[in-house]
């Protein structure tokens, strides 16, 4: 390839030469090429709303299944505790043993 | 003289004829008709159908996903599972039921070893790839067509590889290099020469046989494997720009 050019998502480099890896679309942003593969598993963008599963309650966070290369983390110090009649309060260790109320094994939960 | 269980042994010189034509009528160089197919399981992250002559195969591949075993992981890069099961159906006499014979145990970790050196595990640390292959029919080059099912599979999943792998068998019949050995021309108990390359660079990522082969024929059996492999790449390249090209359509874009 020409000098200059970046490696983008999807290719890759050698002797000089920009190879694409994966079988998809090539999308050029000005020197920067990517190969965007026609499927393959979800990967996360910042400000993405998301869906998963609740695949297993653990100290302090969630496991969530979100059909992306590994799963996804859900603190319990992301969940707003503020509401309506309750003040926003600092964590306890009574919210910990209260995981289960919120969220539980394959229960679907939205976030953003 | 007794007909009840004889068993019909070809002599060595029937498996070529006189005018240079194998048992199913083909030629000493000649590959089998190859038909394939990607994304035939929408069900699985990415799957193909290979079928090489009478030999057909069913790839599936999985992730790349969270390490089922969580101890398994590593940090760095994406671990592979390979899993390479006959149905039962597969060969001429039903197999038993199990997935753990000595066979399909070796060929899975064949193809393991093949794409552990080619997938770019880098990019998916703590995750796992899982490839599973299903012989659905066995006449002959099983290990070969499930390496290029495979590849078409990792295709379909979008799994970054630095080239893909295509797969073939050659033998040597009386001297003569023979390609593409079918079961009846492998059961013949002449050297039977699985190779596998990667087609832009032309290395070979895979290599095995067994019977012995004194070393001028080696080479020429090597060669003539390594161009069947450098033949099947065209086709599977074929496939995959083919795919590619109506799944773009399909989607607009």
């Amino acid at each position: 390839t020409e000098v200059g050019f970046l490696r983008g998502h999807g290719s890759y480099e050698k002797d000089d030469k920009l190879y694409a890896c994966v079988s998809g679309i090539v999308e050029r942003v000005n020197k920067l090429i990517t190969v965007r593969p026609i499927q393959a598993r979800y990967t996360g963008e910042v400000g993405d709303v998301v869906v998963g599963r609740i695949t297993e309650v653990s100290h302090q966070f969630w496991r969530v299944d979100l059909f992306a290369v590994q799963n996804a983390v859900l603190a319990l110090h992301s969940i707003d505790f503020g509401g309506a009649n309750q003040t926003v309060r600092r964590l306890q260790a009574s919210d910990e043993y209260q995981m289960r109320n919120f969220f539980v094994e394959g229960v679907h939960g939205k976030d953003g | 003289e007794s007909m009840a269980g004889d068993q019909e042994i070809l002599r060595m010189t029937e498996y070529l004829s006189p005018e240079g034509l194998r048992v199913d009528g083909r030629r000493p160089e000649e590959l089998r008709m190859i038909r394939c197919k990607l994304g035939v399981l929408p069900q699985a992250d990415g799957s193909a159908y290979y079928q090489q002559g009478n030999t057909k195969i069913l790839a599936i591949v999985f992730g790349p996903r969270e390490v089922e075993v969580r101890r398994k992981a590593v940090h760095d890069r994406a671990i592979i599972k390979c899993e390479y099961s006959m149905a039962t159906f597969s060969t001429g006499e039903r197999r038993r039921q199990g997935k753990t014979d000595r066979r399909s145990a070796e060929i899975s970790l064949i193809i393991r070893q093949t794409f552990e050196s080619v997938i770019m595990t880098h990019q998916f640390p703590r995750s796992e790839i899982v490839i599973q292959i299903q012989v659905l029919q066995a006449d002959g080059g099983t290990r070969c067509a499930a390496i290029n099912a495979a590849t078409l599979a990792l295709i379909n999943a979008g799994v970054p590889m630095r080239d893909m792998v295509c797969a073939c068998a050659a033998g040597c019949i009386d001297g003569t290099p023979i390609l593409d050995l079918n079961y009846v021309e492998d059961s013949a108990g002449g050297p039977d020469m699985p190779v596998a390359i990667l087609p832009e660079s032309g290395k070979v990522v895979m290599l095995q046989m067994d019977s012995k082969l004194p070393l001028e024929l080696f080479e020429k059996v090597l060669d003539l494997a390594t161009d069947g492999s450098t033949a099947i790449y065209q086709v599977l390249k074929q496939e995959v720009e083919r795919y590619t090209a109506e799944m773009v359509l399909a989607r607009g874009s």
